[in-house]
């Protein structure tokens, strides 16, 4: 009766085991376009570069998870597999095995900067280990395994295996070197976020002196979207222009862009229909965000850049800038050794000119006195504000860390005079994983929007 | 040696009786008089009685020996108590020695008051039986729930009953694809296709009890359909029968009057947001409705003339200045209210169904051929379902032993049209609920910008929003769907009493479904072409080895054994350009970008063994055993044998003893059976998917489900008892049904927290647990010669709930569209969980009950911990049904009572943040005061006085991530059918060919009392290519309907 059933019940239509390389072109294109994505809509909001006339919830504070525990926690299990055929004896590659460890950091960082303690030790362990229910880790402790993980690519991208055939990487097609200052650019950038908590000044000095750290825009960890379909497409061109012109120039970055007399707003940035540049106060509830739409006409986004072209602009996961910006706060701070001033200026330079601007420009606006270098840590971090835009939520970290640029809440918040400091977990976890919820949101002190992660608590400085 | 015996049935006026049915004793031989109650009949050697019945007659046996012709008399009979039924695999048996419940509809009923989808004429007619129609007009999808739902799996499959046609299954699989950046378009429910020209019977096996034969399948109850054949025709039939019917809105939300698109009471168009920097008008981007007062003043809108001759909204056309700016002047226009716009667009549905049959029949053989076309034209403009059905059945006595009988019904389902359905941009009611009420909907018909034909649309918007009619006539969802089902069989006498039933049967469907999407379009800038291919697959083989024997004077004895072996296969393929190079032409060749492709194929096999017997004693006393073992592929090779028993008494009491002579007839019965259940295929290892190539890559997705390799079988436990009493000469009829079935490790897959690094499971799981009771009253309150009222109540209450999950497991999410449908151990199978507002929750305090406000907004605070908002299912449901016969005349009517249960309705959700529905209105002048009271640091509360604007009010209140403001209850009465019929008397037939015929005028749902005045708490919602219980998501309007059916006989 039962004749060729196991044959009959085996799936034609999908693979049981792949290749790196196809799990990889997934991992790297969606990283690195939701980051992106995420820093243009609501990073570029919480950090005030931007403001939205319509639907403006999210900078009035009226938060929920915003969706980024499931994207995390929905990759983590290719780069998981990517990390498992990387070891396995047949298909060993450091290469790959080096990628998957630095991606694995990146998301883990991201979720507990986002969220406080999530789980980690037990996490993605479903098939392996039958666990459907992962314990919760505190922040340290996902950060000591995120430096971790970073130092083992950093050593294993060293060995720069090459990759034969299709790499899959739409990143850096698989090159070692170039992985390896991004993930040393990721350690830079993770060892100044515990600099509060932790002295970081050896590490950081060791990866500085070593120099394989993303240190010119031609290592930026980017990708130019081919356009070929809609899915390769810069995704805000695939949308309604309604959506596109719900969001406005904020009055807090026009007043950075008008004290730097900066050339990035004209390249981001349309100016209204009376020729001017008009900001939009942050925290409008709809209604006076309409109101002050209707009587004022705040300028939009570029109209061309971001929304008719579909390989204008790119995504990326941490650009030169970025790192220049990290090296100066830590010079500053006496971290490590070096010209603070040095690091600014290269930052500030590899910001304009990833955007365009030609050197002539850039030196004439590094001169300028209110752009100039003066040791001040609210110049510094102002600029490097403006060059993390749409660089996911690290300028929000940045504030969160250092309280610069000072933000305040809009007059129409809904928390209070507090400006908040994480997300809320998704609500899937209330119902899936409840001890374990629960046991976090004690071991934290709430599950609210106000209460502060580990590293933003240290007195170090 | 067979022998042919011909007779005629007729009541004690000598009045003819058709379609009584003949039946020889003992064997399954039966047939049914014609018009003229005329019968032929082949008699078996050694048989020599015959039985014959009549609904609403009593029956009677009669020995033929030596008889060639003769006239059978019955006598009237309140109410059928020897009616024969179809049982499972197609036994016809007496409804009195039956252990379960049956109910069966006949199908004049379903010929007469049509409805294309046939499942919806079961509605409120039977008891235990629960239909829900879908949105999309007619050629929209059912859901048929029989007993309530025993699985936890939340695919409308799994909760289907299996449907039965002529013995073979058939597939009635809900087709409603989204994907590709396109919503959901319901393409109709398998069982759709089935032409209720050609229905004889429909009979509802409810149980397990009743379905045990069925195994796997019949878990969820089982609808039998029996098409018409020629048996019992004299010479030649012809018969016509022509529908028409039409259709107009039953229900539409109730928009509000006073106010215009805007923002703050301010509005003027200039380019409706098209380029809102640059031309941008006075929230004119804004696609909301708290713009200002429709008092008539002059405002430039969208369909007011220009200086340059074009209208407004011609922003492409109308010539600019340098800087981009309009060159030309708006000549505002007045803005008033166009309350009737939205009731505008819709036209008025008609449909048209035509059927011709012809019969035939002999001693040795019958045949029937029947066409029938149906065409209707959706109350959506540019929308329709057509269908064409071609049937053709005989049978032939080839010996006196080898009967053969075939069937063959070729269904061809088409639309030009099926309206999207679900939230977004192409459903036209997504539109409505963000709409204007200064609009005049006649302003939008030319949806062209002139000159820019297939390429620029024209509309009152430009930043979110198509125009409704651009939308209907150029975006459109045409499918077109070939169906087979057919069947062959033969019938053997083996020796007296020892017969051999082989069948074979192919349910065989091919669907193309095809989309169309112009430039211009919000989601399709460049356009879009799509094709989705689904092909389905299914053969059964069967043979059944039937014994009957009278053993002594008390005993009957019936036993069989049979086997059956189904191969199902499935596929589907899906195509897409999601932009073209030149518009408006609709081929791939035309694609701008590379083609996103998805498909899938499938099979399973399934084999099956099983035996059957029964006994009668005296004929009072009925003892019916079955048992049945499966073989299915989907499971792994330890667990693929599963074994699965039934057993059932009936007795009729008032046989066996003295009743008090109110009583005319008593039973009682009572049932247990087993029934087991499979799974999907390729639910035991775990697959990577395939994701679209991104800069060239191919990529790959780790599987999100992780599967299992020891699945074991499910299982259902029931056990029904029912009694039948009927008194007063059957004047009165009652008959009860009690049942609990337990539905044991279920195959589901369980939501896990994503942490895990899945996000579901396939496990054995969960134990749901349903209760019911049904109950039916017959009665004939008034009968004289030429009057009689019959009136029919049944009553439905089913509890379902969840008794077990799995360890460590209290909750399961059953399924997440807005409200999470989950199940808590201990309670309901159909509870809603939502978010709400924060209250006080202090019983001693005076603010008990009451929202708490944030100071910060004056608005009440959102809750995100999950509660539970309600229940979609009924409480309890009743039929009511009322029929008149006077002379040639009756009238009949039905009204559809549903009890208890809520669901959630985004139209009124959205139509409050829009400020389109009625009930925002008030405060828009002066603002509002949130009913609440706002919590102080020490713990008391004081009274919130601070005045939001109506726009800030309604919007946050009916925020639609809070689902509370917007439930409702589901309680509904509607009258769903009335019908008057005349029956041409018989005399007017002496100089015209035909020898009866018969007019009737038909309505349906006519009259809805609800409790929400917006929707219909019917409607089913669609999300994701599935349905989403308690949720009501931009439905359409559903629609009354008026007809006219002529039945002519020749």
């Amino acid at each position: 009766c039962t004749d060729n059933f196991e044959e009959i019940n085996s799936n034609p239509n999908a693979p049981e085991t792949v290749s790196a390389n196809l799990l990889t072109a997934t991992v790297t294109s969606e990283i690195t376009r939701t980051l992106t994505e995420e820093g243009y809509s609501d990073g570029n909001s919480i950090t005030q570069l931007m403001a939205k006339n319509n639907f403006p919830g999210f900078a009035q504070f009226d938060w929920s998870d915003q969706g980024m525990w499931n994207f995390f926690y929905g990759i983590l299990p290719e780069i998981d597999d990517i990390l498992q055929i990387s070891r396995n004896e047949e298909t060993q590659n450091s290469t790959y095995e080096g990628m998957a460890l630095t991606l694995r950091a990146l998301c883990f960082a991201n979720l507990t900067d986002l969220y406080g303690n999530v789980p980690y030790s037990e996490a993605l362990a479903g098939d392996t280990e039958g666990i459907f229910t992962p314990v919760y880790d505190s922040q340290e402790m996902i950060y000591n395994g995120v430096l971790q993980d970073l130092a083992d690519a950093d050593a294993a991208l060293a060995a720069n295996q090459s990759i034969s055939g299709t790499t899959g990487d739409v990143i850096y097609d698989g090159d070692p070197a170039r992985w390896r200052k991004l993930a040393n650019a990721l350690r830079l950038r993770y060892l100044l976020r515990i600099s509060k908590q932790r002295d970081v000044s050896q590490e950081m000095q060791a990866i500085t002196s070593a120099g394989n750290y993303i240190n010119s825009n031609a290592d930026n960890a980017t990708l130019t979207y081919s356009g070929t379909s809609n899915t390769d497409s810069w995704p805000q061109s695939t949308g309604r222009i309604g959506g596109f012109d719900e969001k406005s120039l904020c009055d807090t970055a026009l007043e950075y862009f008008n004290t730097f007399n900066d050339p990035r707003l004209d390249i981001w940035f349309d100016r209204n229909s009376e020729g001017k540049w008009v900001g939009m106060p942050i925290g409008l509830n709809q209604d006076n965000a309409r109101a002050f739409d209707d009587a004022n006409s705040p300028s939009r986004l570029d109209v061309d850049l971001f929304y008719y072209s579909r390989t204008g602009a790119q995504a990326y996961i941490i650009k030169n800038s970025e790192v220049q910006f990290i090296l100066a706060e830590a010079a500053e701070r006496g971290i490590i050794s070096g010209d603070a001033e040095a690091y600014y200026n290269a930052g500030v330079r590899a910001s304009l000119s990833y955007w365009g601007v030609d050197d002539t420009t850039i030196t004439a606006y590094l001169a300028q006195p209110a752009v100039s270098y003066n040791g001040s840590l609210e110049l510094l971090l102002t600029q490097k504000t403006i060059a993390l835009w749409n660089v996911d939520y690290q300028g929000w970290m940045n504030y969160r860390r250092t309280g610069l640029p000072a933000l305040q809440p809009g007059p129409d918040t809904l928390n209070g005079a507090l400006y908040p400091v994480r997300f809320l977990y998704p609500s899937s976890e209330q119902t899936l994983n409840t001890t374990n919820y629960q046991n976090a949101v004690s071991a934290m002190g709430g599950d609210n929007i106000n209460v502060k992660g580990w590293w933003e608590t240290g007195t170090r400085y | 040696q067979d022998r042919t015996l011909q007779g005629t049935v007729t009541d004690t006026n000598g009045m003819p009786l058709p379609g009584a049915s003949i039946v020889v004793k003992n064997t399954t031989i039966g047939v049914v008089t014609d018009f003229d109650g005329n019968f032929t009949i082949n008699i078996p050697e050694n048989e020599n009685v015959i039985e014959a019945t009549f609904m609403g007659f009593k029956s009677q046996e009669l020995n033929v020996t030596g008889k060639t012709t003769l006239t059978i008399v019955l006598e009237e009979d309140a109410q059928g108590l020897d009616e024969v039924v179809v049982t499972a695999l197609g036994i016809k048996r007496e409804t009195k020695k039956l252990s379960y419940a049956v109910q069966k509809v006949d199908g004049n009923e379903l010929a007469e008051a049509k409805e294309t989808n046939v499942i919806n004429s079961l509605s409120g007619k039977m008891a235990g039986v629960r239909v829900t129609g879908g949105n999309s007009g007619v050629g929209s999808s059912s859901q048929i729930i029989i007993r309530g739902e025993n699985s936890l799996n939340p695919s409308p499959n799994a909760n289907s009953p299996l449907f039965v046609v002529d013995g073979i299954p058939i597939n009635n699989n809900i087709n409603n694809a989204g994907g590709d950046g396109n919503m959901g378009v319901d393409f109709g429910n398998g069982a759709m296709d089935i032409n209720p020209d050609d229905v004889a019977e429909m009979t509802v096996l409810k149980g397990p009890n009743a379905t045990a034969l069925y195994g796997s399948r019949g878990a969820n109850g089982v609808v039998l359909i029996t098409t018409k054949s020629g048996k019992g025709t004299k010479g030649i039939g012809v018969s016509i029968n022509h529908n028409t019917t039409f259709e107009t809105l039953l229900t539409l939300p109730k928009y509000q009057n006073e106010y215009g698109q805007g923002s703050n009471g301010q509005f003027a168009f200039n380019d409706g947001g098209q380029n809102r920097s640059v031309t941008g008008g006075i929230n004119d981007h804004v696609d909301e409705s708290w713009g200002p007062a429709l008092n008539g003043q002059l405002i430039p809108q969208h369909d007011s003339p220009t200086t340059s001759g074009f209208r407004a909204g011609d922003v492409n056309l109308r010539p600019r200045n340098a800087d981009g700016t309009f060159a030309d002047d708006i000549i505002a226009t007045p803005f008033i209210a166009h309350p009737d716009n939205i009731r505008d667009f819709f036209e008025t549905g008609f449909t048209m169904s035509n059927n011709v049959a012809l019969t035939g029949a002999n001693k040795d053989g019958n045949f029937r051929v029947s066409f029938t076309d149906l065409s209707s034209e959706s109350i959506v403009p540019n929308s329709n379902f057509k269908r064409r059905t071609y049937a053709i059945n005989g049978a032939y006595n080839l010996t006196d032993w080898l009967k053969v009988s075939a069937s063959m019904n070729y269904i061809n389902s088409n639309s030009d049209n099926r309206p999207n359905n679900s939230y977004g941009t192409e459903n036209v009611m997504y539109l409505w609920i963000w709409f204007g009420r200064h609009i005049d909907m006649n302003g939008l018909r030319d949806y062209w910008q002139p000159g820019l034909e297939n390429s620029q649309q024209f509309n009152y918007n430009y930043n979110y929003h198509d125009n409704p009619f651009f939308t209907v006539y150029e975006n459109t969802n045409s499918f077109n769907r070939d169906r087979v089902i057919t069947n062959m069989r033969a019938d053997l006498q083996l020796a007296d009493g020892l017969d051999l039933m082989f069948r074979t049967g192919l349910d065989y469907s091919n669907e193309l479904d095809m989309r169309k999407r112009a430039y211009s379009t919000q989601r399709f800038p460049k356009g879009q072409y799509r094709e989705d291919y689904t092909y389905a697959q299914e053969q059964n083989t069967d043979f059944l080895l039937s014994y009957t024997k009278t053993l002594t004077e008390y005993f009957d004895l019936g036993v069989s054994v049979g086997a059956n072996h189904r191969v199902a296969k499935n596929r589907y393929q899906r195509m897409s350009a999601n932009s073209l190079s030149i518009p408006a032409i609709y081929n791939f060749g035309n694609a701008a970008e590379p083609l996103t492709t998805s498909d899938y194929d499938s099979e399973f096999r399934v084999n099956s063994a099983y035996a059957f017997g029964n006994i009668a004693y005296k004929n009072y006393l009925f003892l019916d055993l079955t048992a049945r073992n499966d073989w299915s592929s989907t499971l792994p090779e330890d667990n693929n044998s599963y074994f699965y028993p039934s057993a059932g008494i009936s007795a009729i009491l008032s046989d066996m003893f003295e009743m008090p002579e109110a009583i005319s007839f008593a039973k009682l019965r009572a049932g247990y059976a087993v029934v087991g259940n499979d799974t999907n295929p390729y639910n035991l290892a775990a697959t990577y998917g395939f994701g679209d190539t991104f800069n060239g890559f191919s990529r790959v997705y780790s599987p999100s489900e992780l599967k299992n390799s020891d699945l074991k079988p499910e299982k259902t436990n029931s056990i029904e008892l029912g009694a039948d009493v009927r008194f007063f000469g059957n004047r009165l009829g009652l008959d009860i049904a009690v049942y609990q079935s337990t539905t044991k490790n279920q195959i589901i897959s369980l939501p896990v927290s994503n942490t895990s690094g899945f996000s579901s499971r396939v496990i054995n799981a969960g134990e749901v647990q349903n209760r019911g009771l049904e109950i039916t009253l017959n009665a004939t309150p008034l009968r004289t010669d030429d009057f009689r009222w019959n009136s029919s109540v049944n009553f439905t209450m089913n509890r379902g709930k969840v008794v077990d999950l799995t360890e460590g497991l209290d909750f399961y999410t059953i399924k997440n569209n807005y409200l999470t449908v989950g199940a808590a151990i201990g309670e309901r199978i159909g509870d809603l969980y939502g978010t709400g507002f924060q209250k006080v929750n202090d019983p001693d305090s005076e603010y008990n009950g009451q929202w708490i406000i944030n100071p910060d907004s004056g608005l009440p605070i959102v809750d995100n911990e999950l509660r539970k908002l309600g229940n979609y299912s009924p409480d309890f449901m009743v039929g009511f049904q009322n029929s008149f016969q006077y002379k040639n005349f009756n009238f009949s009517f039905l009204f559809d009572w549903r009890q208890g249960g809520e669901f959630h309705s985004r139209t009124v959700a959205i139509g409050g943040t829009t400020g389109m529905l009625d009930f925002t209105v008030p405060g828009r002048e002066t603002g509002i005061v949130a009913a609440g009271v706002i919590a102080n640091a020490d713990g008391s509360y004081t009274q919130n006085t601070q005045n939001v604007s109506a726009s800030n009010y309604y919007s946050h209140v009916y925020n639609r991530s809070n689902e509370e403001s917007s439930m409702f209850d589901a309680t509904y009465v509607k009258l769903r059918e009335v019908k008057l019929g005349y029956n041409l008397p018989k005399k007017w037939f002496d100089t015209v060919p035909f020898s009866s015929a018969t007019i009737s005028l038909v309505g349906r749902n006519l009259a809805l009392w609800t409790e929400n005045d917006h929707v219909d708490p019917e409607s089913i919602s669609f999300s994701g290519g599935s349905i989403v219980p308690g949720v009501e998501d931009m439905a359409l309007p559903s629609t009354r309907s008026f007809g006219l059916n002529v039945n002519l006989e020749f």
